[in-house]
């Protein structure tokens, strides 16, 4: 699925990640770690096109991320970002329906309810506590039902059972094909349903 | 609110405001017997007829049309810069506007109230948008580039008029203050359908511009080019603020206040809000201009304070009481 090769990551200031290989196969999981500052969500973005690499590649299918039309790129890959800040009281369920104009309500809400967050459609998005936004903009990157997912550290603000509750779907999508990679603040321990564990060290 | 609620609710204002009107009609520093007589048989002649209808009368189409221009353009920059502090005087855009209009006026390619100063108008304020535009990669960038924009521009404007040993350069520092004073039938004719054909195409663009809401990034995830969606917008923007400041200079705050007023009434989503904005921006100035030529007549207060003095208390009572839009 996703070909990294001799990929040097950074900003003009200063290089976080340098001459680093790796695969990544379809239908698995992987989860990045690493220090602060190691360049996990640089990696990340690098992978979802958002971060040119200073050099390597990186390519997806045979198809090279920097290289690739942004609405091919558009129906291969869905990103849900940290935490996105908004300011406008756009309801939960209108957040959810834009730029997905195309799916049907029913499919959008069956996604929400998966992802906890059915009850909580009709509230202002600015009114969410940080973990509901998250679970928000995870149901985002999962609803269009693309093969590849990428999810800046998922479980930042969840509580337990959330978190608990976010890996179940994120197996169930993996045994439905899905490739996922995300950046994870965790103990390496903890990340044992992951197939694949990515360390950038310090 | 529901979409039947806003339905209501927009009826309502609609009539407050033709109710308003029509007080309008009535007052002024000019002295009529019996102005409503004047006023329900547009028929009769006479000095109160002239000044009714040939004075009162356009300044009344003008105020409605200029304050719907500055609410949607108001709106539109809100929702393109997805930032709730843009408006067309933050992102460069008005000063553009008012630099373009004094080099056509100082320069005596044209005078003011036709068309090629509205045009001159456009074109300042196009080249102003699209410089900050250009100059800016993020919407935080957008508004600091925008400030420094308008404080440059703003500054020649200044040495233009200073520059100028012109005697019409005293009515251009009165106009760059903004008034509704010197508005006449002719102007309407240029008004109304650039106003109307501005707000149609902000309305028709605006619901795209509701993706901005999730941030550049999402968007480009989503395959679009968010500058890209925010160049048109930038064109209705000039193109609608362009032709406020032509005709009757800049007027502060109005763009800022009306679009966040009506997002407190009838919620964020573009397109009503745009719909939204034209009616509150049109009933402010009205109120706005009726109060700057009624309060101390025979002379006129100049209509940026007036709208200040109204818009901001509104504002800001608005913001206090939708907590859940501003955490």
């Amino acid at each position: 699925m996703i070909d990294i090769k001799d990929l040097t990551l950074g900003y003009s200031s200063r290089v976080v990640l340098k001459n680093f290989s790796a695969h990544i196969t379809a239908a698995s999981i992987t989860a990045i770690v690493g220090s602060n500052g190691a360049g996990k969500s640089t990696l990340l973005s690098a992978i979802a096109g958002a971060h040119t690499p200073l050099s390597g590649s990186i390519s997806i299918d045979g198809k090279d991320t920097v290289t690739i039309g942004a609405k091919e790129f558009a129906e291969i890959r869905a990103v849900a970002q940290q935490s996105h800040s908004y300011w406008m009281a756009y309801s939960v369920a209108q957040i959810l329906h834009l730029g997905h104009e195309s799916l049907a309500t029913s499919h959008i809400e069956e996604v929400a309810k998966s992802f906890g967050i059915l009850e909580i459609l009709p509230q202002s998005i600015t009114a969410l506590s940080g973990g509901q936004l998250q679970r928000v903009e995870i149901a985002r990157a999962f609803m269009r039902d693309l093969p590849l997912v990428l999810l800046d550290e998922p479980f930042a603000s969840q509580d337990l059972a959330s978190q608990e509750a976010l890996i179940k779907r994120f197996d169930e999508e993996r045994r439905n094909g899905k490739t996922i990679v995300l950046v994870a603040h965790r103990e390496r321990s903890s990340l044992a349903w992951c197939d694949q564990i990515i360390d950038l060290g310090q | 609110m529901s979409v039947r609620g806003r339905r209501y609710l927009l009826v309502a204002i609609l009539l407050g405001i033709s109710g308003f009107a029509l007080y309008a009609l009535s007052v002024g520093s000019a002295e009529i017997d019996s102005p409503w007589k004047h006023i329900f048989s547009p028929s009769l002649q006479g000095a109160s007829h002239d000044v009714i209808w040939d004075i009162r009368f356009p300044r009344v189409l003008a105020a409605l049309l200029i304050g719907a221009a500055l609410g949607v353009a108001g709106a539109i920059s809100q929702a393109a810069t997805n930032n709730p502090l843009a408006d067309p005087s933050i992102i460069g855009t008005t000063a553009g506007a008012s630099f373009g209009a004094a080099i056509a006026v100082i320069l005596s390619i044209a005078s003011i109230g036709t068309w090629p100063v509205t045009l001159f108008a456009f074109l300042g304020a196009l080249f102003a948008s699209l410089a900050t535009f250009a100059a800016s990669r993020s919407a935080i960038q957008l508004v600091i580039v925008g400030i420094a924009t308008s404080a440059l521009l703003s500054a020649l404007v200044g040495l233009l008029l200073t520059i100028a040993d012109r005697p019409d350069a005293r009515s251009i520092a009165f106009w760059s203050l903004g008034s509704l004073a010197l508005v006449s039938m002719s102007s309407i004719s240029l008004l109304a359908p650039v106003v109307i054909v501005g707000v149609i195409v902000a309305w028709y663009i605006s619901q795209r511009l509701d993706l901005l809401a999730l941030g550049d990034a999402e968007v480009r995830f989503l395959g679009k080019n968010p500058q890209r969606m925010r160049l048109g917008a930038f064109l209705i923007i000039s193109l609608l603020i362009a032709t406020a400041v032509s005709t009757v200079g800049s007027i502060a705050f109005l763009a800022l206040a009306a679009p966040h007023i009506t997002r407190f009434l009838i919620g964020p989503s573009n397109r009503p809000l745009v719909i939204g904005s034209a009616v509150i921006g049109a009933g402010l100035l009205l109120i706005a201009d009726t109060a700057a030529r009624a309060i101390v007549p025979p002379f006129e207060l100049p209509i940026g304070l007036i709208t200040s003095l109204i818009g901001a208390p509104i504002l800001i009572l608005v913001l206090r009481r939708s907590s859940e839009v501003w955490r």
